[in-house]
């Protein structure tokens, strides 16, 4: 199982991704939901196991994110 | 062909720039961050890799930062516009390009602004010092004149700007790719570049390296691939700054040119560009009918006048002998008035990696045939 994390603006998704990727954790690229608040937004997949981790190191990087309102399968 | 005319635009571009463009018509088809399909996906990520080529290539660590634009020329009225204010004083030098100078004046005559223009043959940090006023909001400065090759001391002049918490923007035109460059350590606001140029790319894109964007007003309106329902442009780099669909052939054409010059080293770079400009020089100090202007400039272009020929004239002759030079002002009124050249302006030698040394002693000996047949006035009209 995946868990999205949403982004926004494409390039800080591509950053976030880099970011993750030098810490060993895959992450992929996608365009995310639109959201009623924001249209279109760009975000990343990252496995399940490595969730708590992502968003530790999007915190470490002062990079915003938000979540879907559903898990993507 | 001799081609001597790479201050205008680099040529030919290596094999590397060419097929990046190729294969980016075929590859790279998608609207860069727009969609979520896979050749929309590829597109953005072949722009965020440029984006990260560049800021490495010039020091920096936040890819962000670097805003694409058509070129250096919009680079420059983005970073000019979206500093000044109403009332605002700004300084420009006496070496400085229409694409930095014509916004300002524009902008003056307009009545949006004051501005002055500080002479670069002296002291520079001491005439912008005694130019400042309580109002002054912005100084720019070309880093290397596209006309002779003068060097602006933008690390001094940076340092000064800061101190007095005044936005320095820096046109690098003439330097991208052509000098070392390390921003992370040059005191400024902001630079701007062209893709065509030292980097080897092609035209269609240009860049602003926003090191600080604080206080900027927005500027172009339009898509910008995310938050589509707020009715202003989204307040984060580079987005913010990117109305429209990015050129990404143009785009991975630089990811390519910054790639070669990587590769070779921009040390090694500007050492064999320097070394082809004082061949020039030697060759150009023989015929005592020429003038040249500032030849302790070592790095960057040559100008040169000749005693009783107009620039046209001689770069027609020169293009009769299959060398491609630029005569004229090179959109450079102000540099022409500084360094003293007559009507008609001088014409302009600017070597770069792409030539090889043998062009430039071909050069050297095709002259003074061209020179001669200037003065015969032979040629078809």
């Amino acid at each position: 199982m995946n868990r999205r994390i949403v982004i926004g603006s494409v390039t800080y998704a591509q950053k976030a991704r880099t970011a993750l990727s030098r810490r060993g954790i895959r992450a992929r690229l996608t365009k995310a939901e639109a959201e009623d608040t924001q249209g279109c937004v760009y975000g990343i997949d990252v496995r399940e196991g490595d969730f708590p981790a992502a968003l530790e190191e999007l915190h470490r990087l002062g990079i915003d994110y938000r979540f879907p309102p559903y898990d993507i399968p | 062909m001799i081609y001597l005319d790479n201050a205008a635009t680099t040529y030919p571009k290596p094999p590397a720039v060419r097929e990046a463009l190729l294969s980016s018509l075929g590859e790279l088809g998608g609207n860069p961050g727009r969609g979520g399909h896979r050749l929309s996906l590829a597109a953005a990520e072949a722009v965020y890799d440029c984006r990260c080529a560049v800021a490495d290539l010039f020091g920096l660590r936040e890819p962000e930062r670097v805003i694409f634009t058509a070129g250096a020329t919009a680079a420059l009225n983005l970073a000019i516009k979206t500093a000044v204010r109403p009332g605002m004083h700004v300084l420009l030098s006496d070496r400085e390009h229409n694409a930095v100078a014509r916004p300002i004046y524009r902008l003056a005559d307009e009545g949006v602004i004051e501005y002055d223009i500080y002479p670069t043959g002296g002291d520079v940090v001491a005439e912008i010092e005694a130019r400042l006023r309580p109002t002054t909001g912005l100084v720019v400065a070309c880093h290397l004149s596209n006309v002779t090759g003068f060097l602006l001391p933008i690390e001094a002049i940076g340092a000064l700007c800061r101190a007095r918490g005044i936005r320095f923007v820096i046109d690098g035109a003439g330097s991208a790719g052509h000098l070392p460059i390390d921003l992370g350590s040059t005191p400024c606001d902001a630079f701007c570049a062209p893709g065509h140029k030292g980097l080897l790319g092609i035209a269609g894109v240009g860049f602003v390296i926003l090191k600080n964007d604080e206080g900027l007003s927005d500027y172009m309106d339009g898509g910008s691939g995310h938050s589509s329902l707020s009715r202003r442009m989204p307040p984060t780099l580079p987005e913010r700054y990117e109305a429209g669909t990015l050129p990404t052939p143009a785009i991975a054409a630089l990811s390519a040119g910054v790639g070669v010059l990587r590769r070779r080293d921009p040390l090694r770079v500007a050492a064999e560009e320097c070394a082809m400009k004082a061949r020039l020089l030697e060759g150009l100090s023989a015929l005592s009918e020429l003038t040249v202007y500032e030849p302790e400039n070592r790095y960057g272009p040559l100008l040169f006048t000749h005693e009783s020929l107009r620039p046209e004239a001689i770069a027609a002759a020169l293009d009769r002998h299959g060398v491609a030079v630029r005569a004229g002002y090179h959109c450079a009124p102000l540099a022409h008035r500084t360094v003293g050249t007559p009507p008609g302006g001088g014409v302009r030698l600017s070597p770069a990696i792409t030539n090889r040394p043998h062009e430039i002693e071909d050069f050297l000996r095709l002259l003074p045939s061209a020179l001669r047949e200037a003065k015969q006035g032979t040629g078809d009209p």
